[in-house]
């Protein structure tokens, strides 16, 4: 496609470039959930009995919770018994992920369109990539050179095959199955997902990545992803996600767990463009994810940035449970929401160490008929003594359609506790605008300025090619929102 | 069903040991007519019976465990007790109107001339002598989802009515205190209407002995351009209930000030909303608790902005000791009309024990693009520093404490235009860190 | 008047006093001058007694009494001062309220009567003057707001209030234009007397050339390596510390 249709595809497409769908043979599962879908599911990956036993138990505590109602989104129920929870492009199944060179040329050409090189040494040299296509991971590129210092970086199922070990150990222990109603379903019908285990003292080399693609009709995306920083190691992970344009909505709920162990570090950043639904509200990913991770050593560090631009319905909280002494939890979040979007995201931080750190800064951009939430907790447990926390949530709003909401929920239990929690609201001023425009800035020009300004603060947390990415996915998405 | 079908199928249909319900019916056959307000406390009683009590899977209720309240019997004192003259300390005014277990007593309070279009009486007065005053009575939208502003409505046999007619400004400040005996559960019910261009100010104690329940309900109407301020010391016994509402309504230029100091209570809850109803309205709410030992003070604040152009300040502190919780959960909601609205709120705790602990939810909800809203929250101990800077001055460690407590607290007592009440709260605030 | 000795301290769990002796006697001004980072303001905290200064061997002794013992209200109640370096803002504190609740604790334990609002407004207003403060200030909570030049002149402000028998004035001319520079040697000139003595640190010699004082002391990395009279300063001046074995201005702790 030349760059002008394109660029014409966008316009019509009110800036979502990514809503094409791939031509390929799927092996699906027909809509509906019970036991038997868990067990069929289990079955398709070969998975041993404790782990269908975990997913059993996880279904049927499923069955017994209430859908959660409390986050400022509005949307029907959904009828789990219509969505499929299983589809794969035919020609992966059977002998896991494909080597780079066997994957359906049709599936490499739909990542080569969303820019994410299946091959090595290309535009992101640099960048290893495990690419999930609905429910199943497609490819892992520099699994070699990862591993030559021990570093396992592959699929969820290849992980439960090759090292069923590491995955008891730790799967569940961040996020348990009855944590919350998305969980307990992704827990009982998760698919695939990816799988990292950096060892003792590594650091790993190069930003690991994830691609989520949802392609399939009528498909639910429940993936997995469990990342382990073993003492002193470290390791940065991003995650992209995108998926076609379709009149109904689409669900899309994982799980991330991560663990740091003592003086370990992890980074973890996300650029979420799934499908928004068009200008009225119809069609686009419902995304209710759970993420959280556990800084479970002495001096480690979890690091949370997500840039959040696209989804109907945005339902997310990456978290940091700060046990270990000293550790550090950061959340940095830009969200922006247009049309009839609506966000209700933040984080959580859980001081239980003595002299835990946590920084939040949130950025909620709300334009068009869209509502934008940020919603938060900080708990200070009374064994976190000297713990602190700096909260700073900013809104910005752009027209008069718009909603922008903040609820932080501050729980103090130690006298040596310091929390302090900010937040402004305010709109981009035409005075702002009139003023770059006098020194010859277009007023689009002048409203990314001024937007890119004030997410500068998240943009810096992230890699820096990502960075660039973000800031131009956010131009995007803010043409048309001027008047 | 009826009503009484229904309790028949549920005999404690709110689950409580005190039958709030079955009081509130046989109340309603033998209030004297003029306070039967048959519709309203109908009303309230079918919201009562509908909704319940509050539980804790509610989101506003769930800081409080009200398991412990349920538990309790109190009885409906069918007239005042004798209670302590020493309650009614710091009240020395001219106009001052007492009420004891929810009855007023002519005997505690004063009375004086007051200027013409000024109405300042018992409810029960109002209601029998001129009726037409309340019709602004129960006149609150979503009290449903406030149970004890309908149990107050289901229960209240009198009160205190403040009506000042449109431009008159009254000088003489308005007493009120709401005093509790023993065992008791008390209803007082509190009117203030100022008209167009008014002016009043109240001082409320809420004081009593006890064990006991108090469950006040006050209602603020003021006029385009009315003045009106407000001062509450929350006085309560260390072993009393007490569920306060307050619901206000600002009309253009309307300007409301509220203090609040809370002190007391096993539980001490208010659930205040505010709507700035008309153009240019300015509210300003203050708050500040000092919990010791035992204690929860429990604040939730609404404060809607629907129209253009209003202010609102809301700042609550709290002082935390002993095993003691400060919840303070203030909402800001600014409706999509109501452009260069400004709105700030702030929650500072400062915990001077281990066990303390403190809750901050100040929350923000906007609809509308052109608008300055801030809010800001902290918690902390004294600062170190401080403490150090003042003691090398050659000031003792207790008393560098308390100037550091007092110098927290003291934005609050700044806003008393009373310096009675200034002097009379630093040496509680005195007595409070010594105790 | 005072007298370390052999003192040695630490600041979490780090030495940075080594072994310091010094004698101040009545009417004796000392300056004490040094690299950054040689441990100036650590004696100058050990001596004001601030938490989590550690003196781990030596006394300090004041008018005979051992100073370590006693809390820093106590220290400043028996007549010690010190200016801070960086005096901390305190809000909601007023100022004037702050001086007169410390004016009226020195002389309740020295067995004077409290000075009564009038006589006490009637002393700050003047020694406000003295060193050129806005009375406006007084109002103020303590340092909030205050210009870096705002805040030194307040401490010298308390410093002629409270009439301390020793005053430590710590680096209180870092940061200060001449105009504040003279006022600071102002107040402390106007308190000289031969009952009163003063221990000025600072890291440049022009201070002293407003403030001459008696003897000077070089402090290099926690020790005393060279006293001597007012010349000392002069000479450092125009020497720097490299004859100490440091380049100009800095410690080897400092480069570490």
């Amino acid at each position: 496609m030349s760059a002008e249709t394109e660029s014409l595809e966008r316009l019509a497409d009110g800036g979502y470039a990514y809503g094409f769908v791939t031509d390929v043979e799927q092996d699906t599962v027909p809509p509906g959930l019970n036991e038997d879908v868990v067990r069929l599911i289990s079955a398709k990956k070969e998975e041993p009995q404790w782990l269908l036993d975990w997913r059993l138990e996880a279904f049927r505590a499923w069955q017994q919770m209430p859908v959660p109602d409390w986050a400022n989104v509005h949307y029907p129920p959904i009828d789990y018994q219509a969505i499929s929870y299983y589809a794969a492009p035919k020609k992966s199944i059977g002998e896991g992920p494909a080597s780079l060179e066997d994957i359906d040329p049709e599936i490499k050409k739909t990542y080569d369109r969303l820019g994410i090189p299946l091959v090595e040494q290309e535009f992101l040299a640099g960048v290893a990539v495990d690419a999930v296509f609905d429910s199943v991971s497609v490819a892992t590129s520099y699994r070699g050179k990862l591993a030559e210092q021990g570093i396992i970086f592959c699929s969820f199922s290849e992980a439960v095959r090759e090292h069923p070990e590491l995955v008891r150990q730790y799967l569940g222990t961040v996020v348990p199955t009855r944590d919350n109603y998305y969980a307990a379903l992704n827990s009982a019908v998760f698919s695939d997902g990816s799988f990292v285990y950096i060892p003792k003292g590594v650091r790993c080399p190069m930003e690991l990545s994830t691609y989520f693609r949802i392609n399939a009709k009528n498909t639910g995306q429940f993936e997995r992803t469990l990342i382990v920083a073993d003492a002193g190691a470290y390791v940065s992970y991003l995650e992209g996600c995108t998926a076609p344009m379709r009149d109904e909505n689409q669900l899309h709920a994982a799980v991330v767990e991560l663990v740091a162990m003592d003086d370990a570090t992890i980074k973890y950043s996300t650029v979420q463009n799934w499908y928004p639904g068009d200008k009225d509200g119809k069609g686009g990913i419902y995304n209710f994810v759970t993420k959280r991770g556990l800084c479970k050593g002495a001096r480690s560090k979890i690091s949370w940035t997500q840039v959040e631009t696209g989804s109907a319905i945005t339902w997310k909280y990456p978290s940091c449970v700060l046990r270990g002494d000293d550790s550090v939890g950061e959340f940095y979040s830009v969200a922006l929401t247009r049309d009839c979007m609506q966000a209700d995201t933040g984080t959580k931080m859980i001081h239980m160490g003595k002299n835990t750190r946590s920084t939040i800064v949130s950025k909620g951009i709300s334009a068009g008929r869209s509502q934008n939430a940020y919603r938060g907790l900080v708990r200070i447990l009374p064994g976190a003594d000297g713990a602190r926390n700096y909260s700073q949530c900013d809104s910005l709003l752009m027209g008069d359609q718009c909603g922008a909401h903040t609820f932080p929920y501050v729980e103090v239990q130690n006298p040596s506790a310091q929390v302090e929690h900010e937040a402004t609201t305010s709109k981009v001023s035409d005075d702002q605008i009139f003023y770059l425009q006098t020194r010859g800035i277009s007023a689009e020009d002048a409203v990314s300025l001024i937007v890119n300004g004030f997410c500068k603060e998240v943009f810096k947390e992230l890699p820096m090619e990502f960075a660039v990415e973000a800031q131009k996915l956010l131009e995007l998405k803010l043409e048309g929102s001027v008047g | 069903m009826s009503d009484d079908a229904k309790r028949a199928a549920a005999p404690d249909a709110l689950g409580c040991a005190t039958d709030w319900l079955g009081r509130a019916e046989a109340l309603a056959a033998a209030l004297p007519a003029p306070l039967r307000f048959d519709e309203l406390r109908a009303g309230a009683r079918g919201e009562l019976l509908q909704r319940g009590l509050p539980n804790r899977r509610q989101e506003v209720w769930r800081t409080v465990d009200l398991n412990g309240f349920r538990a309790q019997e109190f009885a409906a004192a069918a007239a005042p007790r004798p209670v302590d003259a020493a309650l009614l300390d710091g009240l020395d005014g001219a106009l001052r109107l007492v009420l004891v277990d929810g009855h007023y007593v002519p005997s505690l309070s004063r009375r004086t001339a007051l200027p013409a279009g000024v109405t300042v009486a018992p409810l029960a007065e109002v209601a029998a002598e001129r009726p037409q005053l309340l019709a602004a009575l129960g006149d609150v939208p979503a009290w449903n989802a406030e149970p004890f502003s309908a149990l107050n409505t289901a229960n209240f046999t009198d009160g205190v009515v403040v009506h000042v007619a449109a431009g008159v400004q009254l000088d003489e400040t308005i007493e009120i205190a709401l005093l509790s005996s023993e065992d008791t559960a008390a209803h007082p019910r509190l009117l203030v209407v100022l008209e167009a261009g008014a002016n009043a100010r109240v001082t409320e104690l809420q004081r009593g002995r006890g064990r006991y329940f108090s469950n006040p309900v006050t209602e603020i109407r003021l006029g385009e351009g009315a003045q009106y301020r407000h001062f509450v010391l929350q006085d309560e016994s260390r072993s009393a209930w007490q569920f306060a509402s307050v619901h206000a309504e600002l009309a253009a230029g309307a300007q409301a000030s509220l203090h609040r100091c809370m002190l007391g209570g096993l539980i001490g809850r208010v659930d205040l909303t505010l709507t700035l109803a008309g153009a240019g309205a300015n509210a300003t709410l203050e708050g500040l608790a000092l919990a010791a030992d035992g204690q929860l003070l429990d604040s939730h604040l609404t404060v809607r902005h629907a129209v253009a152009h209003g202010e609102s300040r809301q700042t609550f502190r709290g002082v935390l000791k002993g095993k003691s919780r400060h919840v303070f959960d203030g909402l800001i909601r600014v409706e999509q009309d109501a452009q260069k609205t400004d709105a700030q709120q702030q929650c500072r705790n400062l915990l001077l024990a281990r066990m303390a602990q403190a809750q901050a939810m100040p929350r923000l909800e906007i609809f509308a693009d052109d608008v300055k809203c801030a809010h800001g929250a902290t918690v902390g101990e004294l600062d170190e520093t401080a403490l150090f800077y003042l003691r090398s001055r050659g000031i003792g460690e207790a008393e560098a404490k308390a100037l550091l407590v007092r110098a927290f607290a003291g934005e609050f007592l700044d806003g008393l235009d009373d310096a009675g009440w200034r002097e009379r709260l630093e040496a509680r605030i005195d007595a409070w860190l010594e105790a | 008047m005072l007298e370390i000795k052999n003192l040695h301290a630490s600041v979490d769990g780090r030495e940075i006093l080594r072994g310091i002796d010094l004698v101040i006697r009545p009417g004796e001004v000392h300056a004490i001058m040094g690299p950054n980072g040689s441990g100036k303001s650590t004696l100058a905290n050990i001596i004001a007694g601030r938490p989590g200064y550690e003196a781990t061997a030596g006394e300090v002794l004041f008018d005979g009494k051992s100073l370590l013992e006693l809390a820093p209200e106590e220290r400043a109640r028996e007549g010690l001062f010190l200016a801070f370096q960086y005096p901390v803002e305190i809000p909601g504190v007023n100022n004037l309220y702050f001086l007169k609740a410390a004016v009226n604790a020195v002389r309740k334990h020295r067995g004077e009567e409290e000075l009564d609002a009038l006589d006490f407004l009637e002393k700050v207003q003047q020694r406000a003057g003295l060193v050129k403060m806005d009375e406006s200030f007084l109002k103020r909570p303590v340092n909030e707001g205050f210009s870096g030049g705002e805040k030194k002149r307040n401490e010298i402000l308390q410093m002629t209030v409270l009439e301390p028998k020793l005053a430590v004035l710590d680096e209180t001319d870092s940061g200060l234009d001449i105009d504040a520079l003279k006022v600071v040697a102002d107040g402390v000139n106007a308190l000289r007397s031969p009952e009163r003595a003063f221990l000025v640190i600072t890291h440049y010699q022009r201070l002293l050339d407003h403030i001459v004082p008696d003897v000077v002391h070089v402090m290099v990395d926690g020790v005393i390596v060279r006293s001597g009279g007012p010349q000392l300063a002069l000479e450092l001046e125009e020497q720097g510390y490299s004859l100490y074995g440091r380049a100009e201005g800095e410690s080897r702790r400092a480069q570490a």
